[in-house]
């Protein structure tokens, strides 16, 4: 793996289980407690039953349709984070890689709002922010990233992002995500295939509060 | 998320609007209400309403502390004026401060200068205009 080369995630849609194996994965390299999550699956889905025509006292599905999306930090592009810290405790490396100093973060959370992923976390035990590093440690070593190696259908991978892109289009949101116009995440999507576009779902996200603020 | 959380940041954000809003208010009171009597400072043992911005200020800026999770931390957060809305309103509000604190010392101390003591006082409600517009940014 090439770390000079801005990396990104390749979220496979069409493969994602929704098992939250990644989930467990990263709160596992990251030692987080119950409640707080680097990364999280949002479950959207939408549709209705309606009185089957052939025989009205039985139900028939109209329009069903659920997906899941696993979601981090997108390592953006254009990052609302590092713009809105003040103490410039966030920082992007060369490698689009976004990273907290801890010993500059004042614990403020504008972060927090800045971010439309809701991809920061307030560690309320040390008064400071952070995040998903992307297994950094790991990556320098020419490793994966605990998510995307535990990932059992291979939905996730991490790479440049524009071998990523080359490969699997530009894709970077699918409702109920916001529209990746707003920080240029390092994202590509392959959709799934009741996959709606950003900001025009007809669904509903089944866990807005604990997965995507 | 814990709901007190959001308080001094609440707080704050009043308490400095609230202190930009006296000061106008008593510049214009005195420049316009009371032009043409002559100048009079506060006597012995008068309350100097002035003050109050300072003291509003100053009791803004310990609460605003309360919001961070590491108030240490908040000597770097004038780090990022180069993006940072949060930043350019901690540097626009000290600058409020210095000047409101500067005004109130030329203003009282005999012998100062008079185009000090006269024009620090609307620089400082340029700077209190200045930092309402930059609290709005964020």
């Amino acid at each position: 793996m090439t770390v000079a080369a801005p990396l990104g995630f390749h979220l496979d849609a069409s493969a994602c289980i929704g098992c939250r194996t990644c989930v467990i994965a990263c709160k596992s390299k990251n030692g987080l407690p119950a409640g707080r999550n680097y990364r999280r699956v949002v479950e959207y889905g939408g549709g209705s039953w309606i009185p089957d025509p052939e025989d009205p006292t039985l139900l028939a599905p109209s329009g069903l349709f659920a997906y899941c999306l696993s979601i981090a930090c997108m390592h953006c592009q254009d990052p609302a984070c590092v713009a809105a810290c003040p103490t410039e405790a966030i920082r992007q490396r060369p490698d689009g890689i976004v990273l907290i100093d801890s010993a500059r973060c004042a614990g403020c959370r504008y972060c927090e709002w800045a971010c439309p992923y809701g991809a920061l976390s307030f560690d309320s035990s040390t008064g400071r922010m952070t995040k998903c590093d992307l297994c950094v440690d790991l990556v320098d070593a020419g490793e994966e990233p605990w998510c995307v190696a535990s990932c059992v259908t291979r939905a996730l991978k991490v790479g440049p992002v524009d071998d990523l892109r080359a490969e699997h289009g530009s894709l970077d949101a699918l409702a109920p995500l916001p529209d990746g116009a707003q920080t240029r995440p390092r994202l590509v999507i392959t959709p799934h295939r009741h996959g709606q576009p950003a900001g025009q779902g007809t669904g509903r996200s089944s866990n807005p509060e604990r997965e995507l603020r | 998320m814990n709901v007190f959380h959001e308080w001094p940041l609440v707080l704050f954000t009043l308490t400095v609007q609230l202190a930009v809003g006296l000061h106008l208010a008593l510049l214009s009171t005195k420049n316009l209400l009371c032009a043409g009597h002559p100048a009079e400072g506060p006597g012995p043992g008068a309350r100097d309403p002035y003050l109050w911005v300072g003291v509003l200020m100053a009791g803004a800026l310990a609460v605003s502390l309360l919001h961070l999770g590491a108030p240490l931390s908040a000597v770097h957060s004038l780090s990022n004026l180069e993006d940072s809305w949060l930043s350019r309103e901690i540097l626009v509000l000290l600058v409020f401060l210095g000047l409101w604190a500067s005004g109130y010392w030329f203003g009282r101390r005999p012998g100062a200068p008079l185009w000090m003591a006269s024009s620090l006082p609307w620089v400082t409600a340029l700077a209190g205009i200045g930092l309402i517009g930059v609290m709005a940014r964020i």
